[in-house]
C-alpha cells in the first residue's frame, strides 16, 4: 500500500467507542517543510510532523499551516485510522466573543472623561453582533458604544471552541499509544513564481548569453524554514482556486445615528481579501541587483551544485533547488536554473501589416518592429525547455556599459521550438504603406447565404527605407487567414500560413514592394 | 480494492448513541446544492391547551415555509419565524413616541446631567423633543446616554422559530421538528495518484461538507444525497455544461444506497457539524486502477498559428467493477497527483467530475503538456463561397520534444453543411456529423505532419 493510499479510514479499525471525549493533541509546528511551487498562485507544501498518540481516538490540531491553505485538498500520510478531517474557521474575534456572550453577564467599564472616574457595573447581554445592548437588571437598558463615553465590555472568560486562527485537524483513531511521524501534504495559495531571463547579448552579435532564473514570491503571512523548494513548469488544468469562502463576521457600528451623522460614514474594517501576485513587478525591482543576488547566493552555498536541477515530472518539468532555504513570508527569492554561452540567433526587422486595418489612413512612414529571433536547439547553443517568463536583453556599449535593450516574454516553449522575440520599434527603418487602388465587388449569391458578400481588390505599395550606414534584412508580413496575394514585384514565401517577404535593403536606401491582395471583407 | 466504508458502518455505530438522544437528536441530511434537511427530535413538556413553544438554536439560514412540528396529540396552529433582531439602532426606532431619560456628562468637569426625552423621530439620526425644547441626539458632541426602561417585544438576539400550538393531554413527550435549511452543502473531493509507467491509479474519494449556516449540529446523524435535484429556492437554476468527463456513461448497478434516484451516504458515526466548519470523510478507496494517459488536440476552425500551442494530457480510467471500483461517484473536484523521482507525490493538475454512475469512462484532464505541441496552418482556402461550395487545405505539425514518441488524438471542429475530407496524409475517421478525428503518432523528439483537405458545400 502506498503511504497516500494509507490515509483512508479502515472501516474494521472503528471500534464503536462514540461519546467518549477524544483527547486533543497540539502539532505545533512542522519538522520539516518541501515546497513544490506552481506558476499560477499555488504550492504544494509537504510537512513532516511528529506526533504522540494516545491510544484509541485522539483529535490531532496541526498548527502551524499556511493561511492560504486548500483545505479541501489535504492529505494526511503515516496514519490509518482517520476517521475525519476538520477545518474550523469559527474563530476568536471582537465579534465571536461579543455574539457568544449572548444572555450571560458581562461587566461594563465606564470613564469619566471630566473626572477621570472609572465605574464597573454588571449586565447582562440582551442582542450581540449586531450591535451590544445592555440590560442591567434594574430597569435600565443602554446600548453600547452609542453614548460617546469611553466605554467597554470585560468578559469573564473566552468562549469554549473558538480558535486564534482557522486550523486544521484530524479524528483519529490510533491501536497503541506512540510516536508517530506523519507527512501533510496540502495546496496553498499565496505562493508563485516565473522565470525571468537575462540575454546578453555578444557586442559583435550573432551569438548571446543566456541566463534562466527562477524567481518566486511568497505573499503569503506563513514562512518555510529550511524548506527543500522545487517548482514547477507547464500549464495544469485547474478547476477552482480552492479559497474556502470564509465569511469574516465583523463588529462593526450597528448604533443609532447621531448628531448629522450616520454609521454608513463609517469607515468598515480591513479586508484582506484576495492576493495578488506581483512577480514581475518583483523581478523588475531585481533587474539591477543581479549580480547582489548572485553573491548572496554564492555567500551561502558551498555546494557543487549551483542551479536548480530539472527532472520530468509527467508533462511537465520539475527544478529542484539542490539546497534547502528558507522562504521567509513576504519574500521573493532567485535562483538560477540555466546557463549557456554563445546561443546563435538572429536579428532582423518587421513590418506587419493587415490589410483594411487602416485602409483611408494618409499614408506615412512607420518604424519597422527590431525582433530576434532563435531556435531553441542543441545544433544552435541552446536546447532545453524554457517555461514561461520574461525576458530581458541586455547589449554592452562601446564603452563596456551593459544596458537594456528591450523586454519580451516568452511562453512555455519545447526543445526543437523557434522563439521570436519583439524588442522594439527601430528609427532608421521605416515602411510606408500605400494602397493604390481599392474596389469592392459586390456577391449577391453570397448575400443570399448570409456570407460575406462584398470581395475587396486591392493594390498595395510599400516603400522601406534604411537610413543605417549598413543594409538590413526587413521580413513584410501580410496577415489574415483567407488573403490572396498575386503580382508580386518581388518573390514571397508562406510562413506559417501567411505570404511573408524578405527584403534586403541597402545601406542608406530603399526598396519598394507591389503586390496584389483579394479578400472576402 | 475498492470499499465504500460509510455504508457499511452505520447499523454497528447508531446503537450506541441513545444516550444523546433524550436531549436533542439530529438527523441531517445534506445535498450538494446548498440545501440541507434537518431533522430535530428532542423531548418537549407539553402544557394542556394552547401553548408557544420557542426553538432558538435551529438553523440562522433556515427556510421557514419548510417547518413541520409534529407530537402527538399537538395541534399546530401558528408558526412563525421572527427575525427582526434587536440592535441599538432598533431599540431607538422602536422607542419613537416613548420617553426616554438621557444623561450626559460633561467633559470639562465630569458632571452628569439627567433629563426625560421624547423620541420625535429617527431618520438618519434622532430628534428628540426635552421639555419645550428640540434636540438632535448627541448633535453638541457630548457623551450622552440613553437609558430605556425595557426592551421592545419581538425584538430577538437571534431569528427565534416559534410555533403556536394546542393539545388537550400535558406532559414530557418526543415531537419531532422538520425543516430545510439553507448554509450547508457538500461535495466530493478526490485524490487520484497516477502510475504513469505501470498504467496504474490508486484513488480516493472524500465527502467533504461544509457549514456556515450560523449554527452548530451537536452529534448529528447525517446523510448525504448524490445527485441534482430540481430546486426552486436555489439560486443556481442554470446548469451550464461545456465539456464533461465522461466519455460514455456506466450501466452498472452499485451497492451503494439509493434515494429515488439519487444516491444516498451516510457518515459511519455520529458527529458535531460545527458551525464554519469544512469536514472530510472518506468514502472510496481504490488502489491499482487500470489507467492510461492520452494527448488531445481539439482545432475549433481553420486557422493558421503564429505560434504551437500545446496538446493537452488526460487520465482515463473506468469507475467499473472490472477495473478495481465499480463505485458511483458523487461530482467534485479530481486533484490528480505523480510521484517525482524522489517517489514524492506532486500536484499535477484538477478536473471537475460530474456525478458518475458505476462502470462509466472518465476522463479526466490535467493539463498542457510542456513537449506536445501542435502548429496549424492553412495551404490554401476558397474566398468566401464560390457557386461550387469551398474548401480548406489544412498543414498540421505535431512535435514532440519527449524521448519517447506519443500519440495525440487530434479533431478538427468547425466543419458544418456537406463536407468531405479529401487528400489526407493519414487516415483518419467522421466522429459526428461536426468533428473529423485521427490518431497521430509523434516520434520522440520528432515530427509529424498531417495535412488534409476539406471540401464543403
Amino acid at each position: 500500500m502506498t503511504p497516500l493510499r494509507a490515509l483512508a479510514p479502515l472501516a474494521a479499525l472503528l471500534p464503536a467507542l462514540v461519546g467518549a471525549e477524544p483527547a486533543s493533541v497540539v502539532s505545533p509546528a512542522p519538522e520539516h517543510v518541501a515546497l513544490t511551487i506552481y506558476g499560477d498562485d499555488l504550492a504544494l507544501v509537504r510537512e513532516t510532523r511528529t506526533v504522540e498518540l494516545p491510544e484509541g481516538f485522539a483529535i490531532v490540531e496541526f498548527r502551524g499551516v499556511s493561511d492560504a491553505i486548500v483545505p479541501r485538498a489535504a492529505i494526511v500520510e503515516g496514519i490509518d485510522g482517520i476517521v475525519e478531517r476538520n477545518f474550523d474557521y469559527d474563530l476568536l474575534s471582537p465579534y465571536s466573543l461579543v455574539s457568544e456572550a449572548v444572555g450571560s453577564e458581562v461587566t461594563l467599564v465606564r470613564t469619566n472623561p471630566g473626572t477621570g472616574a472609572v465605574t464597573h457595573e454588571r449586565a447582562r447581554v440582551v442582542s450581540g453582533g449586531e450591535g451590544v445592548v445592555l440590560d442591567f437588571g434594574d430597569g435600565r437598558i443602554e446600548a453600547l458604544e452609542c453614548s460617546g463615553l469611553p466605554e467597554g465590555l470585560v468578559f469573564d472568560a473566552p468562549p469554549p471552541g473558538l480558535r486564534a486562527e482557522p486550523t486544521l485537524s484530524a479524528r483519529v483513531h490510533s491501536k497503541r499509544a506512540g510516536r508517530q511521524e506523519l507527512t501533510l501534504v496540502y495546496l496553498a495559495h499565496g505562493i508563485a513564481w516565473r522565470a525571468d531571463y537575462i540575454v546578453r547579448v555578444a557586442q559583435d552579435g550573432g551569438r548571446f548569453d543566456l541566463e534562466a532564473w527562477i524567481t518566486l514570491a511568497n505573499e503569503s503571512a506563513t514562512s518555510f524554514p529550511d524548506a527543500h523548494v522545487a517548482v514547477v513548469a507547464g500549464e495544469l488544468n485547474r478547476q477552482d482556486d480552492g479559497r474556502e469562502i470564509i465569511p469574516r463576521a465583523q463588529l462593526e457600528d450597528h448604533c443609532w445615528a447621531w448628531g448629522r451623522r450616520w454609521p454608513g460614514f463609517w469607515s468598515r474594517g480591513f479586508d484582506k481579501s484576495d492576493i495578488r501576485m506581483s512577480v514581475s513587478a518583483l523581478a523588475e525591482e531585481s533587474i539591477g541587483g543581479i549580480e547582489e543576488i548572485i553573491v548572496t547566493a554564492n555567500k551561502r552555498a558551498e555546494v557543487t551544485v549551483t542551479e536548480a536541477q530539472r527532472e520530468a515530472l509527467l508533462d511537465y518539468y520539475l527544478y529542484r533547488v539542490p539546497w534547502e532555504t528558507t522562504v521567509a513570508a513576504q519574500q521573493s527569492k532567485q535562483v538560477r536554473f540555466l546557463t549557456k554561452r554563445g546561443v546563435r540567433f538572429e536579428h532582423f526587422y518587421s513590418f506587419a501589416d493587415f490589410y483594411g486595418q487602416d485602409a483611408s489612413a494618409e499614408p506615412e512612414p512607420e518604424p519597422a518592429s527590431i525582433y530576434l529571433r532563435f531556435f531553441n536547439r542543441k545544433r544552435d547553443g541552446l536546447g532545453e525547455p524554457l517555461p514561461e517568463g520574461d525576458l530581458r536583453i541586455m547589449q554592452a556599449t562601446a564603452q563596456g556599459e551593459t544596458l537594456l535593450v528591450g523586454e519580451a516574454s516568452i511562453d512555455n516553449t519545447a526543445e526543437d521550438l523557434p522563439v521570436e522575440l519583439e524588442l522594439g520599434q527601430a528609427v532608421d527603418v521605416q515602411d510606408r504603406v500605400t494602397i493604390t487602388e481599392h474596389r469592392e465587388r459586390p456577391r449577391l449569391l453570397s448575400a443570399l447565404r448570409g456570407e460575406p458578400a462584398v470581395m475587396i481588390q486591392a493594390r498595395v505599395e510599400h516603400e522601406l527605407t534604411n537610413a543605417k550606414p549598413v543594409a538590413v534584412t526587413v521580413e513584410l508580413r501580410q496577415w489574415g487567414d483567407r488573403l490572396r496575394v498575386s503580382g508580386a514585384s518581388h518573390p514571397w514565401a508562406k510562413d506559417r500560413g501567411y505570404p511573408i517577404w524578405r527584403i534586403e535593403v541597402p545601406a542608406n536606401g530603399s526598396v519598394i514592394v507591389r503586390y496584389r491582395v483579394r479578400m472576402d471583407e | 480494492m475498492a470499499r465504500s466504508s460509510l455504508a457499511l458502518l452505520s447499523s454497528v455505530l447508531l446503537a450506541a448513541t441513545s444516550a444523546f438522544a433524550q436531549a436533542q437528536d439530529l438527523t441531517i441530511t445534506i445535498y450538494n446544492d446548498d440545501i440541507a434537511l434537518v431533522r430535530d427530535v428532542r423531548e418537549i413538556a407539553f402544557e394542556t391547551g394552547r401553548s408557544v413553544v420557542e426553538f432558538k438554536d435551529v438553523s440562522a439560514l433556515i427556510l421557514p415555509q419548510t417547518v413541520a412540528l409534529s407530537a402527538d396529540d399537538v395541534t399546530v396552529l401558528e408558526q412563525n419565524f421572527d427575525y427582526d433582531l434587536l440592535s441599538p439602532a432598533k431599540l431607538l426606532e422602536k422607542a419613537v413616541g416613548q420617553r426616554v431619560r438621557i444623561v450626559r456628562t460633561n467633559p470639562g468637569n465630569g458632571a452628569e446631567t439627567s433629563e426625560i426625552a421624547e423620541v420625535l423621530s429617527v431618520n438618519d439620526g434622532a430628534v428628540l423633543k426635552i421639555g419645550e425644547r428640540i434636540e438632535i441626539l448627541r448633535d453638541d458632541g457630548l457623551p450622552t446616554r440613553v437609558i430605556f426602561d425595557k426592551v421592545p417585544p419581538n425584538l430577538r438576539a437571534r431569528p427565534t422559530l416559534s410555533v403556536d400550538l394546542q393539545t388537550k393531554t400535558a406532559g414530557t413527550r418526543r415531537a419531532e421538528l422538520r425543516y430545510l435549511t439553507n448554509g450547508m452543502q457538500w461535495k466530493a473531493d478526490y485524490v487520484g495518484v497516477f502510475d504513469e509507467k505501470n498504467e496504474r491509479l490508486d484513488f480516493q474519494g472524500w465527502i467533504t461538507l461544509m457549514n456556515h449556516s450560523g449554527t452548530s449540529y451537536p452529534d448529528a446523524r447525517a446523510y448525504l444525497v448524490a445527485g441534482d435535484l430540481n430546486l426552486v429556492t436555489s439560486a443556481s437554476s442554470w446548469r451550464g455544461r461545456t465539456r464533461s468527463t465522461q466519455r460514455s456513461a456506466g450501466t452498472e448497478a452499485s451497492p451503494q444506497a439509493t434515494l429515488a434516484d439519487y444516491y444516498l451516504y451516510e457518515l459511519p458515526q455520529r458527529t458535531t457539524i460545527s458551525d464554519r466548519q469544512t469536514k472530510q470523510v472518506a468514502f472510496i478507496d481504490a488502489g491499482g486502477v487500470h489507467a492510461s494517459k492520452i494527448y488531445r488536440y481539439v482545432a475549433n476552425y481553420f486557422s493558421n498559428m503564429e505560434s504551437p500551442e500545446s496538446a493537452t494530457f488526460a487520465v482515463e480510467f473506468s469507475n467499473a467493477k472490472a477495473s478495481g471500483m465499480g463505485l458511483p461517484l458523487p461530482a467534485g473536484i479530481v486533484r490528480m497527483y505523480a510521484r517525482d523521482s524522489q517517489a514524492k507525490a506532486q500536484f499535477i493538475g484538477e478536473d471537475l467530475l460530474e456525478h458518475t454512475p458505476a462502470g462509466s469512462h472518465i476522463a479526466i484532464d490535467v493539463g498542457e503538456a510542456f513537449d506536445v505541441t501542435v502548429q496549424a496552418q492553412i495551404r490554401d482556402a476558397s474566398q468566401g463561397a464560390f457557386w461550387n461550395g469551398g474548401f480548406a487545405s489544412m498543414h498540421y505539425a505535431f512535435r514532440n520534444a519527449r524521448k519517447e514518441p506519443v500519440r495525440v488524438v487530434f479533431e478538427q471542429h468547425g466543419l458544418g453543411l456537406d463536407w468531405e475530407v479529401e487528400e489526407e496524409s493519414l487516415k483518419g475517421a467522421k466522429r459526428d456529423a461536426f468533428t473529423y478525428r485521427w490518431e497521430v503518432d509523434v516520434p520522440g523528439n520528432g515530427e509529424t505532419v498531417l495535412t488534409f483537405k476539406i471540401d464543403w458545400d
